[in-house]
């Protein structure tokens, strides 16, 4: 199916005769696949309307209100014009306040004191500080809170996490004085509760997760994207969310086409990739990262292009490893570049029940404390994306080989 | 009649609904010809159930019976597994070859068929295989003339036997250079549909009615060059092209990316224009252009096209190149010391409505490219070597071209399991291939070993010793081969690898695989051995020879393990790999046995083995003798050698290293450096880098000096601050591949062209042009700030040395330092503190309320320490002072946030 613009679309109509208002038009501007049905439908009434009005098409397709719910709960938003310095302190200090709040009640946390709080005699305590910097040579850090900084050493029962540690992340160090040196004895991360209901929804719904096609590349699979085509033009799901997570092609064309040709009773969610054009497509197109709410179950979905910097810091990460690490530390992409939003679009105040991610061209399936961590194939190495029923919390793997 | 000829090409027609083979070649005198043979159909094997072969003909008795010529009972061995007997398979012969898919596929549906083999092997292929005939070798006819009017050969014969027949040289092929000029339309991108060609240029070898070169022109000019024929349309000067090409004969078709534009365009326009496309042997067979994804393949009958651009591109790939740069200008620069016309392609349009002088030099510039792509071919015989891989696989020479290794490896199987008595399984569907790749997901396919890398500089020498054909040799010395594999438990003399999977002995069989590379390493030795005898052509045609074999000879270890392969058995390849492991682990047992020794790094078939000393003659002793035992305490099973010696090696981590490396010739030591996976040559970057990486790099390889050699950075970036960097040397070059509104984002070259059109509209390069710029010093975006060098120069304007250091020269220096001890701060601390002393001399330094486009980190405004990021605490925790953005010096409290 070729994808109409809007003057297509209004041409088409005005060829039976009809007119459409504006919401109409927006319609069928996005479900095309409905637009000979509901043509067909208008040839039928006694009457037929010169303009069309988007309670006809309602009435005429059956469109059940509310079919699908769907609330975007936090997604990037640009911080607008100048900023001051000011403002990147005050952007990293929300920060550091709100992993404080997640560590604070640990019982593991012994004696939690700040750093101008520290004094010769102080021998056993705790620290809730951001990474500094990092001295990979002395295995060590210079860690920092709102009252000063430090530089701590690794104990050897520790040694091993420090690789995990990136620059900008807040943690809680368990600290020892010897000999004057601090050494770090053991490590917190903020963490997600272990205990929580698992959120399930309580009908079938099912949620496609796609990514990386990739369609303007020499190495796009052809046959594997078919299969994937004849796949899910073959569903039939009550409630079905397709959520096409980016780098789908650098021409607009493609893009249109591939939404062109997914089914029509689906709720389709275009999240921008690191090629795609700017556009608007689809049911809901978001930016990466987004978090959003699928009935009661809270997804956060990513392209990923910024855990980009994570793959060459843990180069023996496999990509659900590093999305794991990540969401221990309850925010997705610590590393501080002087950039800052009206909210962190990175910061997890809310746990996902769901945490995906394509850019990895890897695909991946975990659960970790009642989050599903998923990362998907691509349409140029391995074709091969995952499906959940929100009801059972089923996943499915779909090989398109 | 008799007649032996040099086989190009085959194929088959219809007669009377009977296939009749033809097979295209040329004889010694250069006379073309076309074989008829009629005394061949297509067939294929079925295995049916037990008891069920009654219901097999039944099937086709009542289904195809006006297909089917007969079914015999033949007995054949099944592919894959040992088996001791034959098995009783069903020849289903039938009369026509492209009905033997529809037979097959109905087929496979009934019960009663378990298996069916060879149904999907191309008709020209199985006659070959039957045939024993090779592309490129010479084939023996002998026959009656052919009256017929349906080949344009010098020759037509109708065959009453063929065979093959042993020659050793090449028919002198004719050559045909092609490129067109098309004058597009508004869109800048030529359409073929819309848009005609304006000019053929032609080149000849050998000449052609005394011309070695003729451009057609679609419309009347004056000329003043002979080789320059006018037309009054472009459908006449089409009819005139395919004149010449049926005259010329050419064997040879040649273009530069005619695969992907010329050729189609000049089909789409014959189309058009209503011209035949027959420009083959065959009167009736239009030439076709097939879109594979992005590619194109292009088929002539009897005749072969050649696409240059994919053959540099492919020696680029695979090491005998190094190019920065694909266009035909610089390849031919670079290749041949020529060049290219001087006309941009978006002056085409302009010089084509032009002057009388404009239009010759358009004429001139079109010459020029049909030239430089034949010269590139015949001066740099790139085709030698193709025409030996047709001679070895099997393959005709325009499905050499086209293929990838997989295809030729499986012609030569074809071939050798028919000749052993093996049926050859059906290439996997889909759903087989899936169910593949889920076993290798499960089961995995280990790879060869690379040893963890000892990484830094060695001083002292260090051997690189090779395995001669690892995976070759392995495969012989365990008879590994499908036919030779034993699955289960049976008495039988057997060798069993590493991995655990056992073959039987080549005493009980001999294995087709282990044969078939045998006998190909065996003939590269005897032609490496008739090289040191051979000089000039004769020399380089043995080495294309004994390249070609080397090329086949390592393509079966992948092949193996490749799910989309006919003979994939995932545990032969794992065989293969953990036998060549297990080598590797003994040898560095052997190597460090003896503490004068150290292995430092290992990857796959070869080793490299510091010695504890400087003197190359001692090394090469030692590193002979530490060969030999190694060759000894391995019982010849695979046979190591010295590649060649480094005096100095420095390794940056696994596959990535550089080394002062010797070999001896004529007594007397030659040095030089080399690289492995350290690119040097990279497009989008300026000379500048290149030049100082390779620079740097033999600082530390010969002078043995890290220090120096970060002086010599630091040297550069001095002098690039100062602005002493000649221009050249800070050029970068992008092409423009789509019209300019179709770009999305920002980007340096497309901001330029945009700047340029606005400066000098009808100067201002094009689609298919590359440009080059330099980024100056400026407040807007990067981007923004690209600049066409002669404007730079024009206007003094400064050059963003802070770019240069931190996003061009320092990113592949910091991978090399690192390796020496020196870290990424250190370096970059040259680079930012050059910056900032920079700065303060020119008394730049100052706050302003202005917010800054960009910033390169924030300052204290007291006490000028720079840090990475803001603190926590809000000021400078070393004076309390203010912190602020900075940026090349300049201070600021704000910044402008790029959304």
């Amino acid at each position: 199916m070729v994808f109409m613009e809007k003057p297509e679309v209004i041409r088409k109509f005005l060829e039976k005769g009809c007119q459409l208002d504006s919401e109409s038009l927006n319609f069928f501007y996005q479900s095309q696949g409905k637009i000979n049905h509901f043509l067909t439908k208008i040839e039928k009434l006694a009457e037929k309307p010169t303009t069309v009005t988007f309670d006809l098409v309602k009435k005429l397709l059956e469109i059940k209100e509310k079919e699908y719910d769907v609330e975007v709960i936090k997604k990037v938003s640009n911080w607008k014009g100048v900023a001051a310095v000011g403002d990147l302190i005050d952007f990293l200090l929300r920060r550091y306040e709100s992993m404080k709040r997640f560590l604070v009640n640990r019982l593991d946390l012994i004696n939690p004191i700040s750093i101008n709080k520290i004094t010769q005699k102080t021998r056993k305590f705790s620290l809730i500080a951001m990474v500094k910097e990092k001295n990979e040579d002395e295995k060590s850090l210079i860690v920092e809170d709102t009252t000063g900084e430090l530089t701590v050493f690794f104990d050897e029962k520790v040694k091993d996490s420090y690789d995990d540690l990136v620059l900008d992340e807040v943690l809680g160090l368990v600290c020892e004085k010897e000999n004057g040196t601090v050494k770090v004895k053991d490590l917190l991360f903020p963490d997600i509760p272990l205990k929580r209901e698992i959120n399930k929804t309580k009908e079938d719904v099912f949620c496609l997760f796609v990514s990386d096609l990739h369609m303007d590349s020499d190495d796009f699979l052809r046959d594997s994207y078919e299969k994937f085509l004849s796949w899910v033009k073959k569903t039939d799901y009550e409630k079905f969310y397709i959520f096409v997570l980016g780098d789908v092609s650098k021409e607009e064309e493609d893009i249109k086409n591939f939404f062109g040709s997914l089914p029509d009773n689906s709720f389709k969610i275009f999240l921008k990739g690191a090629v795609d054009p700017d556009i608007q497509i689809g049911d809901l197109t978001l930016r990466d990262p987004s978090m959003l709410k699928i009935e009661n179950v809270i997804c956060l979905v990513c392209h990923g292009d910024f855990f980009h910097p994570y793959q060459t810091i843990w180069k023996n990460k496999t990509a659900e490893n590093i999305l794991l690490n990540l969401l221990k530390k309850r925010h997705i992409n610590p590393v501080f570049s002087n950039r800052i939003y009206e909210k962190d679009p990175f910061l997890l105040d809310l746990v996902p029940d769901i945490f995906v991610s394509g850019f990895f061209h890897y695909p991946s399936a975990m659960n970790y404390k009642g989050t599903t961590i998923i990362t998907t194939g691509s349409f140029v190495s391995e074709p091969i994306f995952w499906l959940i029923n929100l009801r059972t919390r089923e996943i499915i793997k779909l090989n398109f080989t | 009649m008799e007649l032996s000829f040099q086989l190009f090409d085959c194929d088959y027609v219809l007669v009377d609904n009977k296939p009749v083979v033809r097979l295209f070649g040329k004889t010694k005198d250069n006379n073309s010809v076309c074989a008829f043979y009629d005394g061949f159909l297509p067939y294929f094997y079925v295995l049916p159930r037990k008891n069920s072969e009654d219901a097999v003909m039944e099937f086709l008795e009542k289904n195809f019976k006006q297909l089917l010529v007969d079914v015999v009972r033949e007995q054949k061995f099944l592919p894959t597994g040992f088996q001791k007997e034959k098995t009783q398979l069903l020849k289903i012969i039938l009369k026509d070859p492209s009905q033997v898919a529809r037979v097959r596929e109905e087929m496979k549906k009934q019960d009663f068929v378990s298996e069916i083999f060879e149904a999907d092997i191309l008709f020209k292929y199985r006659f070959m295989a039957d045939f024993d005939l090779c592309g490129m070798k010479w084939v023996r006819v002998t026959g009656d003339n052919a009256n017929t009017v349906t080949t344009k050969t010098d020759i037509a014969m109708n065959a009453k036997s063929i065979e093959p027949l042993e020659e050793n040289f090449n028919v002198a092929f004719k050559y045909l250079g092609v490129d067109i000029e098309v004058v597009p339309g508004r869109e800048g991108i030529p359409n073929s549909l819309k848009n005609p060609i304006a000019m053929i240029s032609l080149s000849f070898f050998p000449a052609f009615e005394a011309r070695n070169t003729l451009v057609l022109v679609s419309k009347p000019v004056k000329r003043k060059e002979k080789d320059v024929l006018v037309f009054r349309n472009e459908r006449e000067m089409l009819e005139e092209f395919v004149r010449i090409i049926n005259n010329f004969d050419a064997d040879i078709i040649v273009g530069y990316n005619i695969n992907n534009f010329d050729f189609p365009y000049i089909l789409d326009r014959l189309r058009v224009n209503k011209v035949s496309r027959a420009i083959g042997r065959c009167q009736q067979k239009q030439a076709i252009s097939k879109k594979l994804g992005t590619r194109s393949r292009n088929s002539i009958v009897g005749r072969i096209v050649v696409d240059v651009y994919e053959l540099i591109k492919e020696s680029v790939e695979k090491g005998l190149l190094r190019l920065k740069r694909y266009g035909l200008g610089d390849v031919a620069k670079e290749l041949l010391g020529e060049e290219k016309i001087a006309i941009s392609h978006g002056e085409i349009s302009k010089y084509w409505n032009g002057t009388e002088e404009q239009i010759e030099k358009l004429i001139e510039y079109a010459r020029k490219d049909a030239e430089l792509a034949l010269k590139l071919l015949l001066e740099r015989e790139m085709l030698d070597k193709f025409v030996e891989l047709s001679k070895v696989s099997g393959l005709l020479l325009q499905d050499v071209l086209d293929s990838r290794e997989a295809a030729r490896v499986e012609n030569l199987l074809l071939k050798e399991f028919d000749k052993q008595g093996f049926v050859i399984p059906e290439k996997p569907d889909s759903k087989e291939i899936l169910k593949r790749m889920e076993e290798r997901e499960a089961k995995g396919l280990k790879g060869a070993l690379v040893l963890e890398p000892q990484i830094g500089l060695h001083k002292n020498c260090v051997v690189y010793l090779d395995f001669r054909s690892m995976y070759p040799s392995i495969f012989i010395a365990y008879n590994i081969c499908p036919t030779t594999l034993v699955s289960k438990k049976e008495d039988i003399k057997a060798i069993t690898t590493s991995f655990g999977t056992a073959f039987v002995s080549p005493k009980v069989r001999e294995g087709i695989i282990p044969k078939i590379v045998k006998r190909l390493m065996e003939e590269r030795d005897k032609v490496r051995d008739e090289m040191k005898a051979a000089s000039g052509k004769e020399k380089k045609f043995l080495d294309a020879k004994q390249y070609a074999l080397k090329i086949m000879t390592n393509a079966f270890y992948g092949y193996t393990g490749y799910p989309r392969a006919r003979f994939y058995v995932l545990d032969i390849a794992n065989a293969i790999t953990s036998c060549g492991r297990e080598l590797i682990q003994k040898t560095k047992h052997i190597v460090e046995r003896d503490r004068m020794f150290k292995v430092i790094y290992g990857d796959t078939d070869s080793i490299m083995v510091r010695l504890q000393t400087n003197d190359l003659d001692e090394a090469i002793k030692l590193g002979e003798e530490l060969a030999s035992r190694i060759n000894r305490e391995l019982q010849g099973t695979v046979q190591i050698k010295i590649e060649n010696v480094f005096k100095t090696l420095l390794v940056l981590s696994k596959k990535r290293y550089a080394g002062w490396s010797f070999e001896r010739t004529n007594g007397e030591w030659n040095g030089e450096i080399i690289m492995k996976g350290i690119e040097t040559v990279r497009r989008d970057w300026a000379e500048l880098v290149s030049k100082t990486l390779y620079d740097v790099l033999e600082i530390i390889l010969k002078e043995q000096d890290p220090k120096k050699a970060l002086k010599y950075v630091k040297d550069v970036l001095f002098k690039l601050n100062k602005g002493e960097t000649p221009l050249e040397d800070l050029v970068i070059t992008k092409s423009i591949s789509k019209p300019l509104k179709e770009y999305k984002g920002i980007q340096p070259h497309v901001e330029l062209v945009k700047k340029l059109k606005k400066r000098s509209p009808a100067g201002a390069p094009s689609i298919g042009d590359r440009i080059g710029y330099v980024i100056v010093k400026g407040m807007q975006l990067m981007s923004n700030r690209a600049e066409d060098p002669e404007y730079v120069k024009q206007h003094n304007l400064k050059i963003d040395s802070r770019y240069y250091i931190e996003s061009q020269i320092l990113p592949p220096l910091e991978r090399v330092f690192e390796a020496l001890g020196i870290s990424k701060a250190d370096l970059i601390g040259v680079g930012k503190q050059l910056l900032l002393a920079e700065a303060i001399k020119e008394g730049l330094e100052k706050t302003r309320e202005e917010p800054l486009e960009s910033i390169d980190g924030i300052i204290c405004s007291k006490c000028d320490k720079i840090f990475r990021r803001v603190s926590l605490v809000g000021k400078c925790v070393d004076c309390g002072g203010e912190l602020l953005f900075h940026s090349s010096g300049i201070k600021s409290r704000y910044m402008l946030h790029a959304s």
